[in-house]
C-alpha cells in the first residue's frame, strides 16, 4: 500500500506528469492535471487533458507501463523552518506501475482539477509570477481518467537520496 | 537518421526558468519521468541536459538513447515536446561551463547550493519538435 504520509503529500502536491513508451521503446511525456489515490491505496487515477492524451491510451494498451512523477511543497520534518516556498517546493516522488483502466473524466474529476489549480497558484504564483489567466489555462478540463496499479515508489527529492526506492512492502 | 531544427521561438521558453520534464525508457521497457531545472540550447539541432543526480535517467539513456522533453511556456499556454537522441557527454568546455554556472545560480535561488552539482553536460540530437497550444479554458 502507498504509505499514509505519501498519500497526504499527493493530496497537497501541485505538479504531476507521466511517461509512457511505445512498442519501439520511444518515451513520451504527458502533463497531468489531477490525481487521486484509490481507497485501497494500491492504485492512482490520473486525469489528462485533451492536449496530452495523444498516444497515451495506445501506448498503455500496447505495453501497460506507466510512470507518474509528482512534486509539491514539503511538509513534515523535511520542511524548512521558518517556511521557505522557494526551497520547499522540491519534494518529489515517482510511482511506477501497470495500466488498469481508463474512462472519460466526469464532473467530480473537474472539481479535483480545479482544486489542484488553486494549490498550484498558491505555490507557484509567488515563485514565478504566473498570471491568473495562465494558471487557469494550464489546468485544462480533464477528458480522460486513467488508473494504474502502483508497483514501485521512488523518492526523487533533489539531494543525495534522489532515486532511492521506498520500501513499502507489498503494493 | 531523423533530424529536426529548433525554431527560434523556442529559445525564450528554454530560458524562462521553469523546470522541464524528461521521459526516458530502460532497455526492458520501463519508462521514467523526471523534472529538470533547465534544457540548454547548444545549436539548432542539439540541446544539452544536465547530468546531476538523476541517475536512472542517465542509466536509461546509456541503454536506450531516446528521450522526450516537455518544455513549459506557462504564460503562452503552450508546451513544446522534443524528441531527442543521446549523442555524447561533455565534462569540460563552453557548454559545460555555461551550464555549471547557471545551475549554481538556480541552486542559489532555490536554496539548493551544494545539492545541485553538474557532473556532465549530456548532448542530444533533436529528432522532432512539436508545439502544443492548449489555449484558454472553456
Amino acid at each position: 500500500m502507498i504509505p499514509e504520509d505519501i498519500v497526504r503529500f499527493l493530496d497537497g502536491a501541485t505538479v504531476g506528469f507521466g511517461a509512457t513508451r511505445d512498442d519501439k521503446l520511444v518515451p513520451l511525456v504527458h502533463f497531468i492535471v489531477g490525481w487521486t489515490v484509490g481507497d485501497d491505496r494500491k492504485t492512482i487515477t490520473c486525469l489528462f487533458p485533451e492536449s496530452h492524451r495523444e498516444e497515451l491510451v495506445s501506448s498503455l494498451e500496447d505495453n501497460g507501463r506507466f510512470s507518474f512523477t509528482v512534486l509539491g511543497s514539503t511538509s513534515g520534518p523535511r520542511a524548512s523552518n521558518p517556511p521557505n516556498p522557494a526551497v520547499d517546493f522540491h519534494e518529489c516522488y515517482q510511482f511506477k506501475g501497470d495500466y488498469v483502466a481508463s474512462c472519460p473524466a466526469n464532473e467530480g474529476d473537474l472539481a479535483l482539477v480545479k482544486r489542484k489549480r488553486e494549490q498550484f497558484k498558491v505555490l507557484f504564483q509567488p515563485l514565478f509570477g504566473f498570471s491568473e489567466r495562465a494558471c487557469n489555462a494550464r489546468f485544462q478540463r480533464p477528458v480522460l481518467a486513467m488508473t494504474f496499479r502502483v508497483q514501485e515508489i521512488y523518492d526523487q527529492t533533489p539531494g543525495p537520496g534522489a532515486g532511492a526506492r521506498i520500501e513499502v512492502g507489498e503494493l | 537518421m531523423a533530424q529536426a531544427r529548433l525554431p527560434e521561438e523556442i529559445r525564450p521558453v528554454m530560458e524562462n526558468g521553469i523546470p522541464a520534464q524528461v521521459g526516458t525508457c530502460s532497455a526492458d521497457g520501463i519508462p521514467n519521468a523526471t523534472d529538470i531545472s533547465r534544457v540548454y540550447h547548444v545549436d539548432p539541432q542539439h540541446v544539452a541536459l544536465s547530468n546531476q543526480f538523476f541517475s536512472k535517467t542517465v542509466r536509461n539513456i546509456r541503454e536506450n538513447p531516446r528521450a522526450c522533453v516537455n518544455l513549459n511556456d506557462i504564460e503562452g499556454c503552450t508546451n513544446w515536446i522534443l524528441h531527442l537522441e543521446f549523442d555524447h557527454s561533455e565534462t569540460e568546455g563552453p557548454t559545460f561551463d555555461e551550464m555549471d554556472m547557471q545551475i549554481e545560480a538556480i541552486a542559489s535561488m532555490t536554496g539548493m547550493s551544494g545539492v545541485f552539482k553538474l557532473r556532465a553536460a549530456d548532448i542530444y540530437r533533436v529528432t522532432s519538435v512539436e508545439k502544443i497550444e492548449y489555449g484558454l479554458p472553456s
